[in-house]
């Protein structure tokens, strides 16, 4: 109040002819009109506030209360505390240095003062009032713990209507699903309610401001033809206000009300309408950020905590499990699938699932087999998607894929069609943590099996000798051929493992837990040999490939070709083993002649070399890397290299290009 | 996801049975293994039993939770 008379004091001095000074009792705060003596007005107003307790109007302070002696004040109360002094001034002949008024003056002084009092008092009610039903409003809020709740509560506008007198009804519209907008809430103090009015974008006043998305406020709307939407429900007002509430520039309600009584809607009402409806905006939107936050981080405590009990699991069942029960809970799912792809040496594909019936779960199984096993669909580069069940349920199919390989699928079911995106995006993250923990269970366990058939491989030859040395030189070619023909690496281990394993039966294989693709390999590689056609078509085209190699090795030729499969793989292979021979023969044809006549047992007699050295050698000489040597021999790189520093030391030659070149020299010497 | 605040110890209970799958407990003692307040695990297994990963025996104080296990299927 103070602060909005301030600018004015020096115009009052100028017509009232003395100085202007406004002070609280304590003299904190002190607005003056002029450079004035602060002592004057603080002792003359401490002599009168001791002397009286209020002033109703204008008083003069003369002698013996003013101060200095002789001098007089006009005085005036603007509020409890704080007070307007005109003055010093004299009256009278007076040698004193002070402004001197006539009795006509300090009237036509007291007049102004006085008008000024009333005016500043009128203001300081209303203001108080406006302050008032906002503190109150404000007071509301703060009780209501969840602040979007209120809105929808009848007692709030009952409140508004109570506290402006200018208002007679109120209530909230809310958007609804088709795009429009209904009443929810609404009080009006006649016997009218609007509860249940439906409006559309833009259409009568209200629709209007849920478009421009701002405050407004209509006044003089008594014969207003956009009135006519509210005719219906016998509501018809002479003035209305709307707030569209936003939170993320989305409209989320749309605050309304108005009068019927009075043509206008007050300044100061809509005042605090606009300031009241603005701190439950803010305050929505730092809600809705809370709770978005709280979200977030209880998604990211949920997928840390699934990360480390799952990455602790060694059983795959254990994480099929984790997997279905945590995906449940997060979508509140009635039916969860975990169907996990054949995995190295794992047994047969399987599928594990929680609230769906047996003969569903039949179906399902069924429905993947078909889709993701038997290749109508390409999992490697899908990412989650909508299905529709064969019992007509929507599910969301998580394919588990890693370094492009699928490993399995994780089906939800979604409760209704509106499923939350954030949610499907942490069900992806699950889905990802597993494959990736169900792949490394997998990659552990082919690393024990590939020991385990390293190991049957070298009993082999105890027992027969001929295979194993036969083997070993299919699975020089079926490292040759199967980098032609563009294998897999999956495929390549495959078929060595096949070739490695090709001496023991079916049954003992299956007994030891051998990857049942591999005995797949076996058993159409045997059914060729002898002169049969392989009864299991899923691995038969590597079975003729086994086949092929096993002839190759032989021969130095490929077989009569008996199958469509057998054709185009030796005609492949034909064209590469062409193209070879020719660059050779134009090339380099001597060294292979003599590569092919090498007879290496004079070396091994005359150095000393053992079995395991010969055959290193022999991959040295045919220019193969230690990692080549060291996969086909099924050993480790560092045994390859202590194999090599052996043969070098025996050879006492420096490096590969000496060994070779000392072994074809002493092989031709002989 | 409704009752997001309930979800860390819906994990925790999930991850008790199965860890234990062949654990009966009551609400009592899952609330001592657990450390949590039989209040909060109350609201938890209801919401279990709701999604049938877990189940309920008997009656009143002698209310007993079990692990529903998933069912298998090899292709």
């Amino acid at each position: 109040m103070k602060r909005l008379i301030e600018p004015l004091l020096p115009v009052y001095q100028s017509v009232l002819k003395v100085p202007v000074v406004i002070l609280d009792q304590q003299a904190n705060d002190f607005y003056k009109s002029a450079e004035t003596n602060p002592t004057y007005y603080t002792e003359t107003l401490r002599n009168v506030v001791d002397e009286y307790t209020s002033f109703q109007s204008v008083a003069m302070i003369e002698s013996p209360f003013s101060f200095p002696i002789g001098t007089k004040y006009l005085i005036v109360s603007l509020s409890e505390n704080d007070y307007l002094l005109a003055g010093p001034f004299v009256t009278s002949e007076c040698d004193k240095n002070f402004p001197k008024l006539s009795d006509q003056e300090v009237e036509s002084a007291r007049q102004r003062l006085s008008s000024l009092q009333k005016i500043l008092q009128q203001l300081n009610s209303e203001k108080k009032q406006v302050m008032y039903d906002i503190l109150s409003l404000a007071h509301e809020l703060t009780n209501v713990e969840q602040q979007s709740d209120i809105l929808d509560r009848t007692w709030f506008y009952e409140r508004m209507v109570s506290d402006f007198s200018d208002l007679d009804f109120a209530g909230i519209a809310r958007p609804t699903m088709e795009d429009s907008f209904e009443v929810t809430s609404f009080f009006g103090s006649e016997n009218v309610s609007l509860e249940g009015y439906k409006f559309s974008f833009g259409q009568g006043f209200l629709g209007q401001a849920s478009i421009s998305k701002n405050y407004k406020v209509w006044n003089q709307v008594e014969h207003d033809l956009r009135n006519g939407y509210l005719h219906p429900y016998g509501l018809r007002p002479k003035a209305l206000f709307c707030y569209p509430l936003l939170n993320d520039n989305q409209c989320v309600g749309l605050v309304f009300g108005g009068t019927t009584l009075f043509h206008e809607i007050s300044l100061e009402t809509s005042f605090v309408i606009r300031h009241t409806f603005e701190m439950i905006e803010q305050n929505l939107t730092i809600e809705a950020l809370n709770t978005k936050l709280y979200n977030v981080n209880t998604r990211l405590q949920v997928l840390k905590e699934i990360f480390s009990i799952i990455s602790n699991m060694k059983d795959l069942r254990q994480i099929a499990y984790v997997l279905i029960d945590m995906t449940m809970v997060l979508v509140k799912s009635k039916f969860s699938s975990v169907f996990v792809h054949q995995q190295a040496n794992l047994a047969a594909p399987q599928l594990y699932a929680r609230g769906i019936s047996q003969d569903l779960i039949e179906q399902y199984t069924q429905s993947i087999k078909a889709r993701y096993v038997n290749g109508t669909v390409n999992p490697k580069n899908m990412a989650a998607q909508k299905w529709q069940t064969p019992w007509n349920e929507f599910v969301y199919e998580f394919p588990l894929v890693r370094n492009e390989r699928f490993i399995g699928l994780l089906t939800i079911h979604l409760p209704d069609e509106q499923t939350d995106q954030q949610v499907i995006d942490l069900v992806a993250s699950i889905s990802q943590v597993g494959a990736v923990t169900i792949d490394l269970i997998g990659q552990e366990q082919k690393n024990a099996g590939q020991d385990q058939v390293a190991n049957f491989f070298t009993a082999v030859e105890a027992f027969k000798p001929e295979h194993y040395h036969h083997s070993q030189k299919m699975l020089i070619h079926i490292q040759d051929f199967a980098s032609v023909l563009d294998f897999s690496y999956e495929d390549i281990t495959l078929c060595k493992e096949a070739c490695m394993l090709s001496a023991y039966s079916e049954s003992f294989l299956l007994k030891q837990q051998i990857d049942p693709r591999v005995v797949d390999i076996i058993v159409s590689y045997n059914q060729l040999n002898n002169g049969k056609q392989p009864i299991k078509k899923s691995r038969s085209p590597l079975g003729h490939f086994l086949y092929i190699v096993d002839y190759f090795a032989e021969h130095q030729a490929f077989p009569e070709t008996k199958t469509d499969i057998q054709q185009e793989l030796v005609l492949r292979l034909s064209t590469f083993t062409f193209r070879q021979t020719l660059e050779s023969d134009v090339a380099n044809a001597a060294p292979v002649q003599q590569k092919e006549q090498l007879d290496l047992g004079i070396i091994k007699n005359q150095f000393n070399l053992s079995k395991r050295e010969l055959e290193v050698l022999e991959h040295v000489i045919a220019g193969i890397h230690n990692s080549e040597i060291a996969a086909t021999l099924f050993i480790s790189e560092h045994t390859v290299k202590n194999h090599i520093t052996s043969i070098f030391r025996k050879l006492q030659v420096r490096d590969r290009s000496e060994a070779i070149a000392k072994s074809y020299r002493l092989c031709l010497e002989q | 996801m409704s009752k997001a605040e309930y979800l860390p110890l819906q994990i925790e209970c999930i991850h008790f049975f199965e860890s234990n799958p062949f654990a009966f407990e009551t609400v009592e003692g899952l609330s001592t293994r657990l450390g949590k307040s039989p209040k909060e695990l109350e609201v938890v297994l209801v919401e279990l039993e709701t999604l049938a990963i877990v189940e309920k025996v008997g009656l009143g104080s002698n209310e007993i939770y079990r692990y529903v296990q998933p069912v298998e299927e090899v292709l």
